[in-house]
């Protein structure tokens, strides 16, 4: 999970550039219903380079793109989120959560012949925790496993120095399987990079680091469903509008993360499927709480201005339509744990003007908004303008993505800052604890009530304890006004109309196992 | 002439020294890699391992001594964000930058100087008004507004040409005169101007009594002496041209150098950025030379001893 406010920002400001070269209005336009290549091949674009093929070891927001072509889970996620077999047939979670035993399916086969054991699945648990390795997985595991033991070829056993109710999500989410002789055998845990094995539905054709492209292959032993797609491309088109251009001309099949200002525009060219993608990461405002000085600590304050701002004007005239607000910070996409019928802080300045002064700011306050210089421009002035309106005068500090990335993991983006993450487990606990736990990464927030409710959540694997005790802290983080919840997250994607895809629903991974031509 | 060329490289590699050095502490000031590199819920113990492996923990002075022995041998490191060596990122995008700013120098040459010839000559007022047009609009308009106007109505709404990418022909045409365009004009301007000053002296009457053709007159006499500052001009273009990229290339997926920069930058890949700044140091340091061996070509007057 890391932040992805470069890629909204690209696309909002896209959209004026789109304005400014859409000298003549251009009129809808059939976009030519047919394979660029041809139907045994898939051509996407994609927004960014992929920086490092070794999934274990790459940004969560970089092997979300390629992680489930070139490589498979012991378990997985179904297009919903919901936790399915993969490599393995079978999992037991004990009683306290402390010990997750999966048992492996047989005669998996990976891209290099050699057959998963129990053995590949410890080596890629220590690939991550060797530190020479530089994984971004390693403080996901490092801190609550124990050990992992293999008592016979099928079985893994992961024992946490904690209850961890939530670690089968992370296995799916983060855990890649490798072969560990192949690991082995290479010079040093980097090399992987240059040529990674998997087992996977697809293996790679051809890839330059920073090439611009990535060329995979269908991998003909692969123990699942054989894709459709034989070859599957993937072309790093960085600017939106040039991927927005890309599709309209048919170059490519499918594009991925369009701006908002074209999908109204783009959902009227025929030929063409818009897709609408929710991420499950709200878009929010980060409030200092803890910091007893602040007015931003009082209940009734951050109460007041979540009753003055107008999020769905904001998601109307600022998302462009893309968004949808919410009234807690766990997102509606989540498999479970959000309460649907938790409304949003309705828009009324009256009540916020009226709580303002029963808090003892009659007269408003003054204080900071840190924004990351890539989020689009409008949005923070928007939540400023409003604020304003009630008396709170808000300073917009706008920061590089790294000078903000290095204020925000620090707590010292305070007192407000406009963020965003993306969803890679498909469980609330680690943009909530992340979030409002006390010891949370990105938290400044302190709730005693929340407290207790995440420390039995952490303790319950089971799927009905977690969704009622997550719909509890996210009444809780409502009612407190924890933070300011802007608006859901969507990524827009475009697919000629002959394209068959479905797309993974509430998260950011990118899964064409299921795409073909119809 | 080889002693001018000597000194010229041993001031190249102060140069390259002072470069280096310049960009090391840059790229240092701009911020920590490991908050980019670590996910956000790192620890500041996990982000500690993070720059202890990667030798940012190490005193500067190792830290660039290291960069310049490894710079001699022609070795970087590796990438952070990539994993393998940063030259190897950097060379793999020489190319196709250097394709887009010759050929977008080329044709600024070409129609720039073809065009400011032409208008210096004609008694037209109607064509003068044309190039003057042509010249106005270059100038005035950044080269990615032209990319974006191109890839609508040549790729989007005609279909003559791809909308981006590398590796033929048709992917240059739009990119090369988007990039161009800007030089062009003023390169045309340029030429007008100097061209009509040489034309209107003494010696261009003194050839025109003698009766030679007016062809002679013109490219022999007249363009040869407007050449100098035209051919400086063009010069310094090529560095606002590799600058002024960063934009066309990135609307046309151009797989170049100041697209990889950005992005380094950013991303604070530190050895990419250092890889980057030294490979283009070197590049504006072996056309410059060639400039001016170029200059004393054209003009004996001018004397490099």
């Amino acid at each position: 999970m890391r932040f992805e406010l470069k890629s909204i920002t690209r696309l909002v400001n896209a959209g004026a550039l789109a304005l400014a070269a859409a000298v003549a209005t251009i009129p809808a336009q059939a976009v030519e219903d047919r394979p660029a290549v041809d139907r045994e091949t898939l051509v996407v674009a994609v927004e960014k380079e992929f920086q490092n093929l070794d999934a274990l070891v790459t940004a969560s927001g970089d092997s979300l793109r390629f992680g489930w072509q070139i490589y498979d889970t012991l378990y997985g996620f179904d297009l919903d989120g919901n936790l399915v077999p993969r490599l393995a047939t079978d999992l037991q979670i004990s009683e306290d959560a402390t010990e997750f035993t999966y048992t492996l399916r047989e005669g998996v086969k990976f891209h290099n012949g050699d057959v998963l054991t129990s053995a590949d699945v410890k080596a890629s648990v220590e690939h991550i925790l060797d530190p020479a390795s530089r994984s971004t997985r390693r403080p996901y595991f490092a801190p609550i496993l124990d050990s992992v033991e293999t008592p016979d070829e099928h079985t893994v056993v992961f024992r946490l120095k904690q209850p961890d109710g939530a670690f089968a999500n992370k296995i799916a989410g983060y855990l890649y399987i490798v072969p560990g002789d192949y690991l082995k055998s290479l010079a040093s845990p980097e090399a992987f990079a240059q040529a990674p094995v998997s087992l996977g539905p697809y293996q790679i054709k051809h890839f330059a680091p920073g090439g611009g492209e990535l060329v995979l292959e269908r991998f003909d032993d692969y123990w699942g469903e054989k894709p459709e797609i034989k070859t599957l491309i993937f072309k790093v088109i960085v600017e939106p509008v040039s991927r927005v251009n890309a599709i309209l001309r048919g170059e490519v099949d499918v594009a991925v993360v369009l701006p908002f200002a074209d999908y109204a525009r783009l959902q009227k060219e025929e030929g063409l499927e818009v897709i609408k993608s929710p991420v499950a990461s709200p878009l929010y405002v980060r409030v200092y709480t803890t910091d007893e000085s602040s007015p931003l600590a009082k209940r009734e304050v951050r109460q007041a201005l979540s009753h003055a701002l107008d999020t769905r004007s904001i998601v109307d005239s600022v998302l462009h339509g893309v968004g949808e607000p919410l009234g807690t910070f766990i997102s509606r996409h989540y498999p479970y744990g959000s309460d649907p019928d938790l409304e949003p802080y309705a828009y009324d300045p009256a009540r916020a003007r009226e709580l303002l002064r029963q808090a003892g700011y009659p007269n408003g306050f003054s204080t900071t908004l840190n924004v990351q210089g890539d989020m689009p421009r409008d949005l923070p002035e928007a939540v400023a303008a409003y604020w304003e309106q009630v008396g709170v005068k808000v300073k917009i500090n706008r920061l590089t993505y790294a000078a903000f990335s290095r204020l925000n993991n620090t707590h010292a983006s305070g007192p407000l800052a406009l963020s965003q993450f993306t969803n890679a487990i498909y469980d609330p606990i680690h943009p909530v604890g992340g979030a409002f736990a006390r010891d949370g990464s990105w938290s400044d927030y302190y709730n005693e009530q929340v407290e207790s409710l995440l420390a039995e959540v952490n303790a319950k694997a089971d799927r009905e304890s977690r969704d009622r005790l997550f719909r509890a802290i996210g009444q809780e983080l409502h009612d407190d006004a924890a933070a300011f919840f802007l608006s859901e997250f969507y990524y827009v994607f475009a697919r000629k109309d002959s394209v068959k895809w479905d797309v993974q629903r509430g998260s950011g991974f990118l899964n064409f196992r299921n795409a073909g031509w119809h | 002439m080889s002693g001018f060329v000597l000194r010229r490289l041993l001031s190249a590699t102060v140069t390259l020294l002072l470069m280096s050095l310049l960009i090391f502490v840059l790229v240092r000031l701009v911020g920590d890699p490991a908050h980019l590199m670590m996910p956000p819920e790192a620890t500041e113990a996990d982000r500690e391992l993070f720059r202890q492996h990667m030798g940012l923990n190490d005193p500067l002075l190792t830290q660039y001594g290291r960069f310049i022995s490894g710079m001699l041998q022609g070795e970087f490191g590796n990438s952070f964000h990539f994993g393998v060596p940063a030259l190897q990122i950097v060379s793999d995008r020489l190319l196709p930058s250097l394709v887009l700013t010759f050929s977008a120098l080329a044709l600024a040459v070409l129609v720039g100087v073809g065009l400011g010839v032409i208008a210096a000559i004609t008694r037209a007022q109607s064509v003068r008004q044309l190039v003057a047009l042509f010249s106005a609009l270059g100038q005035a308009a950044p080269p990615f507004f032209f990319a974006l106007l191109f890839i609508r109505y040549f790729s989007v709404e005609l279909g003559w040409l791809p909308t981006g990418g590398y590796g033929s022909w048709q992917h240059l045409l739009l990119p090369m005169t988007a990039l161009g365009w800007y030089s062009a004009a003023g390169l045309a301007r340029l030429t007008q101007a100097n061209l009509e000053e040489v034309l209107a002296s003494e010696f261009i009457r003194m050839a025109r009594i003698k009766g030679l053709p007016e062809s002679v007159v013109i490219l022999r006499h007249g363009l040869k002496n407007a050449a100098l500052p035209v051919l400086t001009f063009a010069a310094s273009q090529f560095g606002i041209l590799i600058g002024g990229a960063v934009a066309v290339e990135a609307v046309f997926s151009w797989p170049g150098f100041g697209s990889l920069m950005v992005e380094a930058i950013n991303q604070l890949d530190f050895t990419v950025v250092q890889a980057a700044v030294v490979v283009s140091t070197l590049l504006f340091i072996l056309i410059n030379l060639a400039v001016e061996v170029l200059y004393a070509l054209i003009d004996p007057r001018i004397s490099h001893e």
